[in-house]
């Protein structure tokens, strides 16, 4: 209880408002925007926590994240162009409604069912983490080692498609976080003779480069610059239906946020799979399933609580064991860990109201994200009409002043520009770009753990996987699994692309 | 380019970087410093690290030749690089003067021929959103935020 009551003392501060309500309404336009989504908004944000206290900069990056997710559905329902993959599921129901002239009552629809989902998870977020972290604290290097390999199993899920290519970006990522002194013996690695990089890569300039810059490179260099076509008539407002209507719908609002929660904990899965799982739920059970397609509010219902319920989700074991959940709680962790935060276990025994602040922070989050949905969304779709090459010149330079700004250096400028060239050619290349930052941020740790573990064994590595260390033992086998399931999927999904392709004739 | 052949650029691209850091561990300070690592050398994870990145090359490379393997969800996306090699000496320039000119003059600078070159051609709204976009930026960050810039 006491913990509570500093936690309320820690955000009971000026900044901290300001911090929640900048986050969330440029959270909000930033999802509105198709194709910047979560990531590049987080990305973009992170010089500005530099200066900040730990409490005013994790708010500023929650409300940025509950935010951008909720700031998809917008464009999703009035324009049928997702702003985000996540909200891709609540197109399908949402602009059929806005066709039908109920653009107000979908964006009601949406925004109490992200308000909803938000909140379940928060309750989730609150009894699971701290349970996690409570167990993760038996945890020594061996544990620690299996579990960091458990997590970036997440690097495969992500990159569905594109499996061989995502595992070798995941061990790019590690290899990446390697470059600098080894912490061990004081030896520089992989500086080839520049002073600067003996500190290794920066984390900010990599971050920005990979994300955003090599966003700003590929839609330059595909001149993809068309601009969006907004209907002014049908950003009118919102409307929120009756109680009674709700009450119909209740049984899929709280399924599909419990199940956005669930696989929000899940590493590597996300909320664009958390809408569609749940969007796939209700048209199997919902009471309205026949209407699914056509405009009906359970479906955005599905997908909106869902999606939004994932934020909650995929912090618990960020927090709890200082596994990122996804590519956007990665960079959520890299703010964590820029104010000196390292997340783990260690962080609610030590700094438990600093952790009660996070989880009051994100309550705040979902009911701002609420008010400001409510009353401004409207305003957030005018965003849509600004030019492409304007913000694409904004985004440039906030993300080299981010870069730039961690330590006054211009050689995190070039870093940033370097990571910005790498992650265009991985994108030409479909390689997929999260799990080089997965691999970065889990890297340092992972080679920490293995060494240290080999040590205390004599050097002996059978013996990470002896019935002596039983929590270990259990995380290999559940790794094992993982990748086992996620080669399955691949080989399933290739051999339907392959089903898919004969008909043509190829 | 079509896919497979961009796999064959990439894992060629790949395999050279491989061996330009195997070369690299190579140096004898990697080996040298064995006993301050409790018999591990500081070059034993990065090796173990890029056989598994070399192999993860050969494989896509040997893949790319395979007829079966062209039926993936593998779609990157088309660059033009006319666009890029302006680009990013540009951003390059841009970062080289931000100490020796400052911010605001640079970031003007930056932004006006930037726009354009992204698309947007109309001078007379893109001059003077460049420069309130550059000036707040610059007041948030050192009056604000306490951020000192150049």
């Amino acid at each position: 209880m006491e913990n509570v009551f500093l936690a309320v003392d820690l955000l009971f501060d000026f900044n901290v408002a300001i911090a929640i309500l900048a986050g969330v309404i440029f959270g909000m336009i930033m999802g509105v925007l198709p194709g910047l989504g979560s990531i590049l908004a987080i990305t973009i944000a992170l010089p500005f926590t530099f200066a900040m206290d730990p409490v005013p900069s994790i708010a500023l990056v929650l409300a940025i994240y509950c935010s951008s997710v909720y700031g998809g559905s917008v464009s999703a329902i009035l324009i049928n162009t997702p702003g985000t993959p996540q909200s891709a599921a609540t197109m399908l129901d949402g602009y059929p409604m806005t066709l039908r002239g109920e653009a107000s009552e979908a964006l009601g629809w949406a925004t109490v069912a992200s308000l909803f989902g938000g909140l379940v998870s928060i309750v989730v977020l609150v009894i699971a983490a701290p349970q996690l972290a409570r167990i993760a604290l038996q945890f020594g290097p061996i544990e620690t080692f299996s579990l960091i390999c458990m997590a970036l199993t997440c690097i495969a899920a992500v990159s569905t498609g594109t499996m061989l290519k995502g595992l070798m970006a995941g061990i790019i990522g590690i290899f990446l976080s390697l470059i600098g002194t080894d912490p061990m013996t004081g030896v520089p690695r992989f500086d080839f003779g520049f002073f600067q990089l003996s500190g290794g890569l920066g984390l900010v300039p990599v971050l920005v480069g990979l994300f955003a810059l090599a966003e700003v490179l590929s839609r330059m260099s595909s001149g993809k610059t068309v601009p969006i076509q907004v209907n002014e008539k049908i950003g009118l407002g919102i409307k929120i239906a009756p109680l009674s209507e709700w009450l119909l719908r209740k049984g899929t609002l709280i399924k599909s946020s419990l199940i956005g929660t669930f696989i929000g904990i899940l590493p590597g899965t996300g909320a664009a799979t958390a809408s569609f799982v749940a969007y796939a739920e209700a048209k199997r059970s919902g009471k309205f399933k026949e209407n699914f397609g056509k405009g009906e509010p359970e479906g955005i219902i599905a997908s909106e609580s869902s999606n939004n319920a994932v934020t909650g989700g995929a912090l618990v074991p960020t927090l709890a064991l200082g596994i990122p959940g996804d590519p956007s709680t990665a960079v959520l962790m890299s703010v964590l860990i820029i104010q000196g935060i390292q997340p783990g276990a260690r962080l609610f025994v030590d700094s438990g109201d600093l952790m009660m602040a996070v989880f009051l922070a994100l309550l705040i989050c979902n009911l701002v994200m609420f008010v400001i949905g409510f009353y401004g969304c409207r305003f957030a779709t005018k965003v849509l009409s600004m030019p492409e090459g304007m913000l694409l010149a904004m985004v440039t330079v906030m993300s080299l002043v981010g870069a730039y700004g961690v330590n006054g250096r211009t050689f995190d400028v070039f870093v940033a520009l370097g990571a910005g060239v790498f992650g265009l050619f991985l994108r030409y290349c479909s390689v997929p770009v999260a799990p080089v930052i997965i691999g970065f941020v889990l890297g340092a740790s992972l080679e920490e753990s293995l060494r240290q573990g080999l040590i205390l064994n004599d050097g002996n590595f059978l013996s990470f996987f002896h019935f002596n260390n039983p929590i270990a033992l259990v995380l290999i086998i559940m790794t094992i699994s993982l990748i086992i399931l996620a080669g399955w999927r691949e080989w399933s999904l290739t051999r339907q692309l392959k089903t898919d392709a004969k008909p043509n004739g190829e | 380019m079509p896919m497979h052949i961009r796999n064959r650029l990439m894992s060629a691209v790949m395999f050279l970087i491989c061996i330009v850091f195997f070369y690299e561990l190579r140096r004898p300070k990697y080996s040298a410093s064995v006993f301050l690592g409790q018999g591990f050398d500081p070059a034993m994870f990065p090796r173990i690290l890029l056989w598994a990145w070399a192999a993860f090359s050969i494989v896509i490379f040997l893949t790319s030749f395979s007829q079966k393997n062209r039926f993936t969800a593998d779609q990157g996306i088309d660059i033009k690089i006319a666009k890029i090699t302006i680009f990013v000496p540009l951003v390059l320039i841009y970062g080289l003067l931000i100490q020796p000119v400052g911010f605001i003059i640079s970031t003007l600078f930056f932004m006006i021929l930037f726009m354009p070159l992204a698309g947007y051609t109309r001078l007379l709204v893109s001059i003077p959103t460049a420069l309130v976009f550059t000036v707040s930026t610059w007041w948030i960050f050192t009056s604000v935020l306490g951020i000192s810039l150049p």
